[in-house]
């Protein structure tokens, strides 16, 4: 998958439902019936896609890290890409059809 | 009338014959059995409930039977069968085992059928108008806590299930016994001297069981929700001073849907109603030893709190 290409989104029928406390906070997913305790980054990425799909570029500029390029943002964006990837399994935000479609053509080839 | 008022040749007529209605909290029930040694349990346990008499104007929400085992098993190691509309729902238990059959059955019937609300594993006391949730992992000492508060005056809700309408987060009542088990037994008979409790049955899966006739006034105020106040959570430790420690709300709100037996059955309305119950409730682990410190121990707490 292409990072800077893929644009990641919420789907629209994934009408999270919310729970936020002090130390975590808890979202229902309907489409799967499951719910998970999440910490902050995950949330913001979560709020960042619900707004609009973003490639990651975009997204990492919308977390505002405020990062320079160097080991330590490339240490940080891997964590976050990894948070995109667990959040896709779980069926919370997902890449975008074309995305989707490089990925099935880039197999094929 | 209430279940007491028939003597034990009426209860056995119309069990045997149409079958016993009667009201416990937000449930009709209806059983019928010809299993005559069964009538001097729940007469004893069940004996303040109301009656339903005919004619039935409403619908029994369970149809319950205890059948025996029929031709030459009569004769060699009998049993008995819980029957659920009319079908076998459950392995048999040996037929001088019926009450704890019953009542097992009845648990299951419960916490298959009654989703209309959130079900929890979980016992449940209140006292005036606040209810204390007790959620446990077996062997942690809920029902044996649950016990000796509802034998110091707490209300029993029920040993097994908070029943939670997911509307208002309101908690309903079943005032069934108390099941108690092993030497959790003479803990109780020695903790509360009047404490009434039923025969004892030994070799079941769970070892030996007996049941606590539920209070009075728990039976009274059955019809009447109770509003969830507190989650202890307890833990019996040999030797240890009663502790009580808050938890984290969003630790709390795992466990507890974790603790439900149709969370994922209720989708969306089994989150908001945890959700309720973690926002309106204090969290607590709670670690004791003797019965009286820890019973001394809650009635602190809940006279502490707002």
């Amino acid at each position: 998958m292409d990072k800077s290409k893929t644009s990641w989104v919420v789907p629209d029928q994934c009408c999270l439902l919310w729970e936020q406390f002090d130390n975590g906070t808890l979202i229902f997913n309907p489409l799967s019936g499951t719910t998970h305790l999440l910490f902050e980054p995950a949330v913001t990425i979560i709020q960042l896609l619900q707004q609009k799909q973003m490639t990651f570029p975009e997204l990492i500029q919308g977390l505002d890290f405020g990062l320079e390029v160097g080991e330590e943002s490339l240490e940080i964006e891997e964590r976050v890409w990894q948070i995109l990837l667990d959040l896709d399994k779980l069926g919370i935000v997902h890449p975008t059809a074309i995305a989707a479609s490089s990925i099935i053509e880039s197999a094929v080839s | 009338m209430i279940i007491a008022d028939l003597t034990s040749k009426e209860l056995a007529t119309i069990m045997a014959g149409p079958g016993l209605r009667w009201g416990c909290g937000p449930f009709t029930m209806q059983l019928k059995t010809a299993i005559s040694y069964f009538f001097d349990y729940f007469q004893l346990i069940y004996g303040r409930h109301p009656i339903i008499e005919e004619p039935w104007s409403d619908i029994a929400d369970f149809h319950i039977q205890l059948t025996s085992s029929t031709k030459h098993r009569r004769f060699w190691r009998p049993q008995v069968f819980f029957q659920l509309d009319g079908m076998v729902q459950l392995a048999p238990f040996p037929k001088d085992h019926a009450p704890p059959m019953f009542e097992w059955g009845w648990n299951f019937a419960i916490a298959g059928r009654a989703n209309h609300f959130l079900i929890l594993h979980t016992a449940v006391v209140a006292k005036g108008g606040r209810a204390m949730i007790l959620p446990g992992i077996p062997g942690s000492g809920k029902s044996t806590l649950c016990a000796a508060l509802s034998l110091r005056g707490w209300r029993l809700l029920s040993d097994e299930f908070a029943l939670l309408r997911p509307g208002d987060g309101l908690v309903f009542p079943t005032a069934r016994p108390v099941a108690l088990k092993n030497q959790s037994i003479d803990i109780i008979r020695e903790f509360d001297k009047q404490a009434v409790l039923g025969p004892e049955f030994s070799k079941t899966r769970k070892g030996t069981v007996s049941h606590l006739q539920p209070s009075e006034d728990s039976v009274m105020l059955m019809e009447q929700p109770a509003l969830p106040a507190w989650v202890v959570s307890p833990q019996y430790q040999e030797g240890q001073t009663p502790i009580l420690q808050q938890v984290p709300k969003e630790h709390s709100f795992l466990r507890i849907a974790g603790n439900a037996f149709n969370y994922e059955t209720l989708g969306g309305d089994g989150f908001k109603a945890v959700a309720r119950i973690v926002r309106s409730c204090n969290m607590y682990d709670f670690r004791y030893s003797n019965l009286e410190e820890a019973v001394d121990t809650l009635e602190r707490m809940v006279e502490d709190s707002p």
